[in-house]
């Protein structure tokens, strides 16, 4: 019996003293690596946020920037990304920041225990790390290895790091319905007909990403992503205000994205996201509009 | 409790070093262990429905004793059938109510006449169909005086829930099981290892090869109107394969177990897709049922005696009730009834036992006659998956009809087609091992032994890596739904 347990525990803990080892190691690497991440010389201005803003803008077609937003990106996620890149990328003179109505909403459950959020993990200060593997802790060996399988391939891409972005063309023979919108709606403002509560996390992290870029003295410009007219006219009142509030009390510039009349081809079915067509006049009028507010 | 989760993996070493420590000399303690580690395995899932269990225990046990002691016929009949109502009842509930309920009202609204009455939103208590079956058998048992009843109530407890095989089996009978928990158990290291051996063989299946296809097979059912033919045939053959790696993979992880704690459990699966005859696939594909079904159901109906007639009969109803305990829908119904239009031309040839032993015995290769055979059961038993995977008829028919469509000889294609096909290399490999392995228990039983320590340890890490690196997105058991 003792023999088997003996056997059993050395079995075992060799692999998990390899793999101990290599995470010390490969985190190590993986840190320096990722936090010195350079963006092109020529970049001045970056975007940030979620599918919402990397579905709105072509960087090819704004001079000097680019498109750092990812599917799913809570803020939380976007602060820490944005603090890497600016502590290595001073001449970054402009954050454009995708901030929409869902945005301040509690619908996005379990920030921590979400596989997805594993593309960050190397980015991410120590106790942040153990919220994450605490969150997925049930599904420990799963995540263990994607956790790996992220660093390792963040290792062999040369500059393609997992937690930049990720911009994939979606739905390309759909348009708007109806049908999607009000199922979105529903998922983004309301749990059984109740409006959901704000989400305190995000909020949390959006007020640190302004703090953030005043102490990189870097300008913040916030766009509040392109709605199609149903969607749009379905946001209840509740959340119209509060996201006004947030923006007023901390005096942000903003181009409002949100209120251009779009047909239904300019967006996926959800009418929240833009379709390419959308995107190539979005991007376009976004040139206008930045011009305007730098005029100012 | 998942066996493929972090909850299993902790509870697992706690009851064992508690096992064979603390309640070490004392068997009625180790039993007591036992029930306990039991109900806490099944409670974790859903504790409300422990009260089934030990209900079913409760009756079961007393009729046993009941039984025993009766000599009145028609009194022994009587208990027989109370076990019999109490767990039929139990699973006819919460598996089939709805069902009957449904095709009740259609049936009258066919002919004309509206029944007002609502579905209920049953919870299927996991592995109700295993733990019933298993309590009906010590009831039948004792009725036909082929076993004596236990009179230590944990020892049956015990028996009933034992955690290894309480929700998806294999489905113990008392004859076999029961004593063990008599006796004193002793450590044995070549058992425990053993175990160990399989414990990760079964992971393997689970988690590398049924993950991984089932992720293919979901895709390409669920969304079947927009795929040809050929990339239906894979979708099937993915999901041939994430049923075994599923089922086989848990009952191996059962199994491997139970020998850790010094009992031995039925085998449930012999390689069945080397099978040469449908016969000898259902010989080797879930046992425990099968075997159960011939004897509580197929020999006391007459089995294969008696007429043309009375041997159709008999096998069209043992296969249809073993269909239908997979599920209620008619999907599994007709599944059922398809495996006996192709094990009945074997049966009245008198061909149904020409295989009894495994494929190309003692050699490495088979011969291409066996070959031939063996590939010609396996596409009967693919085809008849197409019934048990679809959600309806009409899906099934629908998926049949654009396989046997001219987009069968077009070139298979879906999303994620290039990363499918790392697990097209894993499912052949892990063919190529199950046939090097095929005289034994499990495939790596015996894998290995003669080699050099560092070599054969090498493979197990070779095993857990896989387990970890290609393991897929965690799934359910499919069998814990039936």
């Amino acid at each position: 019996m003792q023999l088997f347990i003996k056997k059993i525990v050395l079995f075992f803990s060799i692999p998990f003293s390899i793999g101990f080892v290599f995470y010390v190691i490969l985190s190590f690497i993986l840190s320096s690596l990722l936090k010195g991440y350079k963006l092109d010389s020529n970049i001045r201005e970056i975007f940030i946020g979620d599918s919402h803003i990397t579905a709105a803008i072509d960087d090819n077609l704004i001079k000097n920037s680019k498109n750092l937003s990812q599917n799913a990106e809570a803020f939380l996620y976007s602060y820490f990304k944005l603090k890497v890149i600016l502590e290595s990328n001073p001449e970054i003179e402009r954050v454009y920041l995708g901030y929409s109505y869902h945005n301040i909403s509690s619908y996005q459950k379990g920030l921590y225990s979400n596989f997805i959020y594993s593309r960050y993990f190397f980015i991410l200060p120590l106790t942040e790390r153990i919220k994450l593997v605490k969150g997925n802790i049930r599904k420990f060996p799963l995540y263990l290895t994607i956790i790996i399988k992220s660093g390792v391939k963040n290792l062999l891409t040369k500059g393609d790091y997992t937690f930049l972005t990720d911009y994939v063309e979606a739905y390309k023979n759909r348009s708007a319905s109806k049908e999607s919108m009000d199922k979105i709606i529903n998922y983004y403002f309301y749990t059984n007909g109740k409006l959901k509560d704000l989400s305190t996390i995000n909020l949390f992290y959006f007020h640190k990403i302004i703090h953030l870029c005043k102490t990189y003295d870097v300008e913040l410009i916030i766009i509040n992503t392109p709605l199609h007219s149903y969607f749009r006219s379905k946001i209840p009142n509740y959340y119209i205000n509060n996201y006004n509030y947030f923006i007023d009390i901390n005096q942000l510039k903003v181009i409002d994205l949100s209120t251009l009349p779009l047909n239904d081809e300019c967006f996926w079915p959800d009418g929240d996201h833009l379709s390419k067509k959308g995107r190539l006049l979005i991007s376009k009028e976004f040139n206008k509009q930045k011009a305007q507010i730098h005029s100012k | 409790m998942l066996f493929n989760s972090i909850d299993f993996a902790i509870f697992l070493p706690i009851v064992f070093v508690l096992y064979w420590f603390v309640t070490k000399k004392n068997l009625k303690l180790q039993n007591c262990l036992i029930v306990i580690a039991s109900y806490f395995f099944y409670g974790w899932w859903d504790w409300r429905f422990l009260s089934l269990i030990l209900f079913s225990t409760i009756i079961d046990y007393s009729v046993g004793l009941r039984l025993s002691k009766e000599e009145n016929q028609t009194k022994r009949k009587i208990l027989l059938c109370t076990s019999i109502i109490v767990n039929i009842g139990f699973l006819g509930f919460f598996k089939y109510y709805n069902f009957f309920l449904d095709n009740f009202l259609t049936a009258f609204s066919f002919f004309g006449t509206e029944i007002k009455a609502n579905s209920l939103n049953i919870i299927l208590p996991v592995g109700i169909s295993f733990y019933t079956f298993q309590t009906m058998s010590y009831s039948l048992d004792i009725y036909k005086r082929k076993l004596e009843p236990t009179k230590d109530f944990v020892a049956f407890a015990a028996f009933v829930s034992f955690f290894p095989q309480l929700v998806a089996g294999p489905i113990e009978r008392a004859k076999n099981l029961l004593p063990q928990f008599y006796t004193k158990r002793v450590f044995d290291y070549g058992k425990a290892v053993d175990g160990m051996r399989q414990i990760l063989w079964g992971l393997f299946k689970k988690i590398v090869i049924a993950d991984n296809c089932a992720v293919y097979a979901n895709l390409i059912f669920n969304n079947s109107e927009d795929y040809s033919g050929s990339t239906l045939v894979l979708g099937v053959l993915f999901f041939a394969f994430q049923i075994y790696g599923d089922f086989s993979g848990y009952s191996d992880i059962a199994i491997g177990t139970a020998r850790l704690f010094g009992f031995n459990i039925m085998r449930n699966f012999a390689f069945p897709y080397f099978s040469r005859d449908i016969a000898e696939f259902w010989r080797r594909w879930h046992i425990s049922l099968s075997s159960w079904f011939r004897d509580y159901l197929y020999i006391p109906l007459g089995g294969s005696r008696g007429g043309l007639w009375m041997k159709v009969r008999n096998t069209f109803i043992i296969f249809i009730v073993s269909g239908f305990w997979h599920g209620a829908n008619w999907t599994f119904i007709v599944w059922g009834a398809l495996n006996a239009i192709y094990f009945l031309p074997l049966l009245l040839t008198n061909k149904n036992r020409n295989h009894l032993e495994i494929v190309a015995q003692s050699k490495s290769l088979p011969t291409l006659k066996e070959l031939s055979l063996m590939l010609l059961t396996f596409s009967l038993t693919v085809f008849a998956w197409i019934f048990f995977r679809a959600d309806n008829i009409g899906h099934a028919a629908s998926y049949i009809s654009e396989i046997f469509s001219y987009s069968l000889f077009t070139i298979p294609h879906f999303a994620g087609m290039r990363k499918s096909l790392l697990t097209i290399i894993l499912v052949l490999l892990f063919v190529l091992i199950e046939w090097h392995g095929r005289e034994e228990q499990f495939a790596i039983a015996h894998l290995g032994l003669k080699w050099k320590k560092p070599l054969r340890y090498a493979m197990y890490y070779a095993i857990i890596i896989a387990i970890f690196w290609f393991g897929g997105e965690k799934q359910q058991f499919i069998y814990f739904q039936f």
